[in-house]
């Protein structure tokens, strides 16, 4: 590797590891220190009270009442209901998305259902800024009573997904010589079986990548976790922007504490289906 | 009764008709040839015939049973794909196997006649391993084995040794015959080398652009062509043409061309006589042409020697005749052995009199 290289190479990981330094870093800081210049890189003072405030505010309180300087920040209830909420929500929107996608790209790629151009409607989906077609959902959804509920999250995650499903996977299946098929079907399987023994597991990796990479876009959706609740159901993202306080402005602390462990469940689940993960995104994967 | 008897198949695909009446019959226990140049619709038909694809028209007889419209699992065929299609996912044991499993078999007799068909392939050392670590070779044998461990009614080859290099090509080809002998298969095999047909089929057909040109036995379709593209395909180098006028002279009929008369006596013998035209074509095997150094009653013809291709074996000339080019093989030994002047002679046949437009021999 050449020294220019290497420049660039630590240059592109500055770049994508300071935000994680700064959300984790700022996370264990004093309020004091959360917005000063200049900033203070690694704090001297390090606490866990943002981190109480997001899982325990009851025992933040009493910190505050003893420990001079602390944050006390009035919060009733703790940010394990937003973790479960959105662990609900975006588990079952991405296996609904996965379960769809996969056979909507089976019958796209086998059959060519819909002819030639089918694949590039469901892209016109995502060429719309949600921000278009949040005001009318809100009003359909409270009109057919989703609003505010897991289901009606789940559906609209769902189908905002669902093109990146399609194509992701399709390319997969792409990949692997339909002739696989075929041959299942000549030697005694029918179509769905056929697909299920023979060209799934070869595209297991794809679509765990696949599942990956709409479980993070569930997971950090803010917009319609707003808009579509009321109260009742709170996801993670909704949670971190009720950090707010009327004398401090926003709790930069406790949204970095809430932020740090928020981006746990998604290197978990990276992490475990690692192995699946770099065969599942390089394309072209398959031996023929 | 035939094995296999299909009726006007056609099929599209894209806009590109793939297959277009094409009519077929295979007796029991026949090894048949479908050869053809590339996109001639061979593969369509076997995967028509399997049930991958639905034809547009026609009908697929197996066995006395009309399964045009049956899925692939319930025809009882066997198809070696072209890309051999073994399941990555799955060892050799586990492929051969496949057709037994996927129909409910199980137990020892799964066992007993996946072992008994690796034996016969010589694959039975390599059986726990995955097809990506097999050689070009044993991918193809492991694929043979699950194409043959439950025989059906029909086997199918689909270009089966075109992966392959030479000489384990040359092995396999043999197999192939020892095979058939073995199983008394009725087996349909599709090739787009014309050596490979003429020398494993008991009959081929050739096929080009979806369309049956000539079905026979392989001496029918390199002696006896039905039209100028068999001529062209079968055989190498291919049948030579040259045009020529039909004429009358002194009684005897007479092909008059550039640099050349000669005497067809037979022609009369045709059906289509009465209605030659007086501009002909016709075509001349290279192996049918006599060559000399010097002029003899049986090489009256003067011609000029271009180019000299030496195979080993024999020796393939380019010469002119006229304003013509003839292709001539002869022996390495020969004593034309060198560019320059050389005399010809060729005796044209009846059925090699052909239809200068359309490209048909006429009979």
């Amino acid at each position: 590797m050449t020294a220019l290289r290497r420049l660039a190479v630590a240059l592109a990981m500055l770049i994508s590891f300071f935000p994680i330094y700064w959300l984790v870093s700022t996370s264990f800081k004093p309020h004091d220190e959360w917005a000063t210049f200049p900033p203070v890189w690694l704090t001297e003072r390090p606490t866990l009270q943002n981190y109480r405030i997001v899982f325990a505010p009851e025992l933040a309180r009493e910190v505050a009442a003893t420990e001079a300087g602390s944050l006390d920040y009035k919060v009733s209830a703790s940010a394990w209901k937003a973790f479960a909420d959105s662990a609900i929500i975006s588990t079952a929107a991405t296996i609904l998305s996965v379960l769809f996608g996969t056979l909507a790209a089976y019958s796209i790629s086998r059959y060519r259902t819909g002819g030639e151009n089918y694949p590039f409607q469901f892209l016109t989906i995502r060429m719309f800024p949600p921000i278009a077609v949040v005001v009318p959902m809100v009003v359909v959804f409270s009109f057919v009573r989703l609003s505010d509920t897991y289901p009606g999250l789940i559906i609209a995650y769902t189908a905002f997904t669902l093109p990146f499903s399609i194509w992701m996977i399709r390319s997969f299946i792409d990949e692997v010589p339909e002739d696989l098929e075929s041959a299942a079907m000549i030697y005694g399987m029918g179509p769905m079986k056929a697909f299920l023994t023979v060209t799934l597991p070869l595209v297991k990796g794809g679509i765990l990548a696949t599942a990956l990479f709409v479980f993070i876009l569930n997971w950090s959706e803010f917009l319609f976790a707003l808009t579509l609740t009321q109260g009742k159901i709170v996801t993670v993202t909704v949670q971190v922007a009720n950090y707010v306080s009327a004398s401090s402005g926003k709790l930069y602390g406790v949204q970095a504490a809430m932020g740090t462990v928020s981006t746990l469940p998604v290197i978990l689940f990276g992490y475990l289906i690692q192995k699946h993960l770099v065969r599942g995104l390089s394309f072209g994967a398959i031996k023929r | 009764m035939s094995a296999l008897a299909v009726a006007s198949l056609a099929k599209r695909f894209d806009g590109v008709q793939a297959l277009d009446q094409v009519s077929l019959s295979v007796a029991d226990g026949e090894f048949f040839c479908i050869v053809g140049p590339t996109n001639a619709g061979k593969s369509t038909l076997l995967k028509v015939i399997a049930g991958v694809h639905a034809p547009d028209r026609g009908t697929i007889v197996l066995g006395g049973r009309d399964v045009t419209a049956m899925p692939p699992r319930a025809r009882k065929v066997s198809l070696l794909f072209q890309n051999i299609a073994l399941f990555p996912t799955m060892t050799g044991f586990q492929n051969i196997a496949f057709p037994l499993t996927a129909s409910g078999i199980g137990g020892p007799e799964v066992e007993h006649r996946v072992r008994e068909v690796a034996a016969m392939l010589k694959v039975g050392h390599i059986l726990d391993r995955h097809p990506r670590t097999y050689s070009g070779g044993e991918q193809q044998r492991v694929a043979i084995g699950r194409a043959i461990v439950q025989p059906g009614d029909l086997l199918m080859l689909d270009e089966p040794l075109s992966n392959l290099d030479a000489r384990i090509r040359i092995a396999l080809r043999i197999e192939f015959k020892k095979l058939h002998r073995e199983l008394r298969q009725t087996i349909l095999y599709v090739t787009h080398d014309q050596v490979e047909a003429l020398s494993l089929s008991d009959r081929v057909g050739v096929l080009h652009q979806g369309r049956f040109q000539q079905v026979g036995t392989p001496d029918e379709v390199y002696h006896r062509p039905a039209n100028r593209f068999v001529a062209e395909f079968i055989g190498t180098p291919p049948m030579n043409f040259l045009d020529a006028e039909l004429a009358e002279e002194a009684g005897e009929l007479t092909l008059v061309g550039d640099g050349f008369r000669l005497p067809v006596p037979q022609a009369r013998t045709l059906a289509a006589f009465s209605h030659l035209p007086r501009r002909i074509g016709f075509g001349v095997r290279p192996e049918a042409v006599r060559v000399a150094p010097r002029e003899t009653a049986a090489t009256p013809l003067r011609g000029e020697v271009l180019w000299l291709e030496r195979l080993g074996g024999k020796t393939v000339l380019d010469v002119r005749l006229g304003r013509a080019m003839v292709k001539a093989v002869v022996p390495p030994d020969h004593p034309v052995r060198a560019e320059g002047t050389a005399w010809l002679g060729l005796t044209p046949q009846a059925h090699h009199l052909m239809d200068r437009d359309g490209g048909a021999f006429y009979r």
